[in-house]
């Protein structure tokens, strides 16, 4: 359920790109477009989808899909 | 919240101060300050009526100054602004939805005051400076 809650945060984020069925290995530059930036919009929805807020230690270390579905588990 | 000034990223402070020297008149231009924990180097200038422009250059490997240059994309990079209760602040900009880009951090420039990034709602960059 998380894993399918982040890949429609990404489609959103990132709505030219394909997005495969399997995220783990997905992270920061992984499409061109994902840079710093689009990478806090992407936290951002993540933030609003599950109903939690990251720590600015997590918004700023969050960098890899595998790790972001790691911390939701934790919320 | 007290608007402070506007932060201009440019390949060189010398060529950024050339080109703001060009259009403004200007009132005082600050020294350089070296700042290796943010990786910049910067310098203020201000201009007849009183706004402040800080020009950044990438200072060391590990920069935010030099993708944004290559890219030619959020050159006119941020809006400043000083705060009282830089904590309350910080948890109350989270609330209302802007995402830290850096941890806090203290700042040559500001006297080794802390100051944050944060990308607003509306998807632009804003500063926030520690106030005494």
């Amino acid at each position: 359920m998380i894993k399918k809650k982040l890949r429609e945060c990404l489609i959103k984020t990132f709505p030219k790109e394909r997005i495969k069925n399997n995220i783990d290995d997905l992270k920061v530059g992984s499409f061109k477009k994902w840079d710093s930036l689009a990478h806090l919009n992407l936290l951002l929805l993540v933030e609003k989808k599950f109903k939690i807020k990251f720590s600015i230690d997590e918004m700023t270390s969050l960098k890899k899909i595998s790790q972001i579905i790691n911390k939701i588990k934790k919320k | 919240m007290k608007f402070h000034h506007i932060g201009i990223f440019t390949k060189s402070i010398s060529y950024g101060k050339k080109q703001i020297l060009s259009f403004l008149t200007v009132k005082n231009i600050s020294k350089v300050y070296y700042d290796t924990s943010l990786g910049v180097k910067v310098l203020f200038i201000k201009d007849k009526s009183n706004i402040i422009y800080e020009i950044v250059s990438p200072l060391g490997k590990k920069n935010p100054v030099k993708k944004v240059i290559k890219e030619n994309n959020n050159i006119l990079n941020h809006i400043a602004y000083k705060v009282k209760n830089f904590d309350k602040k910080i948890i109350n900009l989270r609330k209302n939805g802007f995402a830290p880009l850096i941890k806090p951090t203290r700042a040559i420039a500001f006297k080794k005051k802390r100051v944050c990034f944060f990308l607003t709602p509306l998807n632009f960059i804003i500063e926030i400076i520690e106030d005494d």
